[in-house]
């Protein structure tokens, strides 16, 4: 065994996603594999976490479970490495920290339009909510952040085998349009006026334009509040960005940030936005907003 | 970083409702702390000079009058030049206005009152902390002057520049001299100098198309009846009479203040002074009183301006926007967002470049650059984002509503410290101690995140107090404030918070009445609403 280095991976609150991004290095997991020795994860079947050099854990904390797995982890792991976007900033998850528990326990078991008689399902067995989502470095200190939803595969490999070295990996810290290839005009010139007259979703355009910026096509995207280091994918799909790779590091607010940026560019901010200003602008991110959760009473304040 | 803070007491105004030496004593871990009776008397002055000296301080925090006391008044512009001639930064210099934001306001209250001005020496000492000492470019001014107006100060400005050996050309936006009938006899013997001079050049029909520099090296992108053409000015004399339209057009390319008539208002300490140096007015009110006031007007301009360019060389600190290039990704939204063409992409290196000649540091692109890679020098992000936390645990309050009252440096500031100079003595607080007071740049500098953080440090409401509807120096400040402003309240709303926690007043110069009652409604209406948190 002497030469691989031993890690442990886990899922918090998650859709496993990233596990599945990892596992889609296909046969490059081989080469990784040759230098990595993988004694705990949901992909072995290992009940104690050992200690290891590497800790890689997947998920935003949502419940008891999930917070005393982080500790453990954090405990046992040398390097702590928070995995995918929910790891990093809450992820969609963190969507539910503008409800209070009793909110949402009653809207998923008891009010959903499917539900009869439903009941909130309670009991010793089942680990407590926690009041608000968190990522990972709310609770722990966290060496190493790979964003994404999910990371890309290859992207992963790259950060590991630089950790694996003993390097520090790379750190991205521009906004998409840096790594977007598509054309901008008029957000070159110096001129007030918005870069079109209406904000559309891209299945009313009769025509997407492959090569031109999606802001000048009255799309809302949110490549310029978002943080570099996916290759621009969805661009290149023809699809405009959601914002998955989360805030740029200088800019720990990735909503209220899209709306100063895009109340100079698209008319209204963004009509789209103004109706949802949560789900476009923090949708990935809202657990590390400067006001990260409800403002509530009945609860308090953390 | 060595830090003094000066106290005044302004001869008993600041000191008969704040603690002052309990102030100074409680700042000893500073380099220096001392109290004076005032900032504007010779002696008093010269021991001040003399501490920043001999204690070696590199920044200084003035706790007294308002900062624009000692931009607009000429002895406290005397105090800025002997700071500077003392080795201070102008960045590295920064104002607590315990007069008119705590003193005046809360005569009667001196407990409240001396906590809430140690908590605004607190957020300038943030300040001078946070900032970076601006950087000034050296110049040789050049030996020539724009006038915007051939009227009959502008003709007279024109022909004394002449004299004293500078080029002139002269722009006028009608297709010839406005000279009012009782005065063109008088002027002629100026007229005939001026047309027999070779330097002097009279273009009609002209508009200013572009104007970039600054003080000793302006450049001028001119469109007139004799087509385009771009020439070098040391400076400018505006003498534009009652022409409100013009002025609009100006404003688009240098800072002037206007009052309600859209008539260029002076600023500053001396007669003619606009926000921009090397630009100079003959006001309209002085010169509509025949040729008389059309000479002193038009001397006073001259002289003042001829004062800066005769220097050999001039001094001029670069107060703009900073770019940290790691962080930037090219996306254009400052080119958007500026409203002075400073800003474009370097598309080979997909980088924002700013324009030092034509960037006026407003702050706007810093609002609005997604990544955080733009700064303003003067309110550093970090600074405003510590001060609103300071302010925000500050407890001044009666357990009055929490208000953090954000406002412009032009007319939100002159209104806010209006608003504390009415109070009358005996007549109760101007406004409750528990209104925070925080100077920013411009409407435009109003960040979502700003908004967020003082809700998130504990107050209970937003009121923003900026220039109103075509006042803004910035040209475009509030109206991307505007258009922001739906999304401030959506992004509060999703928070459980009411969206009318957050109040925009746009105010004149001179509302002071308007500000004091518009910050006493709305601590009743917050009281009123129902608590922070409450589902809608």
């Amino acid at each position: 065994m002497s030469g691989r280095v031993p890690v442990a991976t886990t899922w918090l609150q998650s859709c496993s996603g990233c596990h599945i991004a990892l596992l889609d290095l296909h046969e490059e997991l081989l080469d990784l594999l040759g230098s990595i020795d993988i004694r705990y994860s949901p992909i072995v079947d290992v009940k104690e976490v050992p200690e290891t050099d590497l800790g890689i854990v997947e998920g935003s904390v949502g419940n008891r479970d999930n917070t005393e797995m982080l500790l453990k982890f954090r405990e046992r792991s040398k390097t702590l490495i928070a995995f995918g976007t929910c790891a990093c900033f809450g992820g969609i998850p963190g969507l539910r920290n503008l409800f209070t528990r009793e909110e949402l326990l009653r809207r998923g078991y008891v009010e959903t339009e499917s539900t009869v008689d439903g009941i909130v399902p309670a009991g010793p067995e089942l680990p407590a909510l926690e009041q608000y989502v968190k990522p990972l470095n709310q609770l722990v200190p966290v060496e190493h952040y790979i964003p994404g939803c999910p990371p890309l595969p290859s992207t992963i490999k790259k950060n590991l085998v630089a950790l694996l070295g003993g390097g520090k990996p790379e750190v991205k810290k521009r906004n998409l349009c840096e790594e977007c290839d598509r054309t901008k005009k008029k957000l070159l010139v110096a001129s007030r006026d918005f870069v079109t007259d209406s904000v559309v979703s891209p299945h009313e355009l009769d025509n997407i334009d492959r090569s031109l910026c999606f802001l000048e096509q009255g799309v809302l995207c949110m490549g310029p509040a978002t943080c570099e280091g996916c290759g621009a994918r969805c661009l290149a799909g023809n699809m405009p960005c959601r914002g998955c790779m989360g805030p740029t590091p200088h800019a720990l607010e990735q909503g209220a940030k899209s709306i100063n940026a895009l109340s100079a560019i698209l008319p209204a901010g963004g009509l789209m936005f103004q109706e949802d200003v949560v789900g476009v602008g923090y949708r990935y991110s809202l657990p590390v907003s400067i006001y990260p959760h409800l403002a509530s009473e009945v609860e308090g304040t953390e | 970083m060595r830090t003094g803070l000066f106290l005044s007491r302004d001869d008993g105004t600041i000191s008969d409702t704040v603690d002052v030496d309990a102030l100074a004593s409680a700042y000893s871990s500073l380099a220096v702390a001392r109290v004076y009776d005032s900032f504007f008397r010779y002696a008093d002055q010269r021991a001040l000079l003399d501490t920043v000296r001999e204690s070696r301080l590199d920044a200084v925090v003035l706790a007294g009058n308002s900062p624009r006391h000692f931009q607009q008044a000429l002895d406290g512009d005397l105090v800025l030049n002997a700071l500077k001639r003392h080795g201070i930064n102008e960045n590295k210099l920064a104002f607590a206005n315990i007069k008119e934001q705590v003193a005046l306001p809360h005569q009667g209250d001196r407990e409240k009152a001396t906590r809430k001005a140690r908590t605004l020496i607190d957020v300038a000492l943030a300040k001078v902390e946070a900032s970076p000492a601006v950087n000034s470019t050296l110049l040789a001014p050049r030996r020539s002057v724009l006038i915007v107006g051939a009227t009959a100060g502008g003709l007279i400005a024109a022909s004394e520049l002449l004299g004293k050996g500078y080029r002139v050309y002269i722009v006028e936006s009608g297709p010839s001299l406005r000279l009012p009938a009782g005065l063109k006899d008088d002027l002629l013997p100026v007229l005939t100098g001026l047309q027999s001079d070779p330097r002097a050049r009279f273009f009609f029909d002209a508009t200013i198309a572009d104007l970039s520099g600054y003080c000793g090296q302006y450049t001028v992108g001119l469109r007139s009846s004799c087509g385009e053409c771009t020439f070098a000015a040391g400076g400018i004399i505006l003498s534009v009479g009652n022409d409100p339209a013009l002025v609009k057009a100006l404003r688009s390319t240098m800072r002037l203040s206007i009052n309600r008539d859209g008539l260029p208002e002076e600023e500053g300490s001396r007669i003619g002074q606009t926000t921009d140096p090397g630009i100079w007015l003959i006001p309209f009110a002085k010169t509509s009183g025949g040729l008389e006031a059309e000479l002193s007007g038009a001397a006073a301009a001259v002289s003042s301006l001829t004062t800066e360019l005769d220097a050999g060389e001039l001094e001029h600190p670069l107060f703009i926007t900073t770019i940290e290039e790691s962080l930037c990704g090219g996306c254009g939204t400052c080119v958007k967002t500026c409203a002075f063409s400073a800003s474009r992409i370097d598309l080979a290196h997909k980088l924002s470049v700013v324009d030092p000649e034509r960037c006026k540091g407003c702050g706007n692109c810093v609002t609005a650059c997604p990544t955080g890679a733009r700064d303003l020098l003067s309110y550093p992000r970090e600074y405003v984002s510590r001060a609103i936390r300071l302010l925000g645990q500050a407890t001044a309050g009666n357990g009055d509503p929490k208000i953090l009252a954000i406002f412009c440096r032009t007319c939100g500031q002159l209104a806010v410290d209006a608003a504390g100079a009415a109070a009358k003595p005996g007549a109760g607080p101007a406004y409750s101690p528990g209104v925070m007071p925080l100077l920013v740049e411009c409407g435009g500098s109003v960040d979502t995140q700003y908004v967020l953080e003082a809700f998130r440090n504990g107050f209970d409401g937003v009121a923003l107090f900026m220039c109103r509807d075509g006042h803004c120096h910035n040209v475009v400040g509030n109206t991307d404030l505007e258009r922001r402003l739906g999304l401030f309240r959506a992004v509060l709303r999703s928070r459980n918070i009411d969206g009318e926690r957050l109040r925009v007043v746009p105010v004149y110069a001179d509302d002071g009445r308007l500000v004091g009652e518009e910050l006493n409604s709305f601590g009743h209406d917050l009281t009123a609403m129902a608590a922070v948190g409450t589902r809608r």
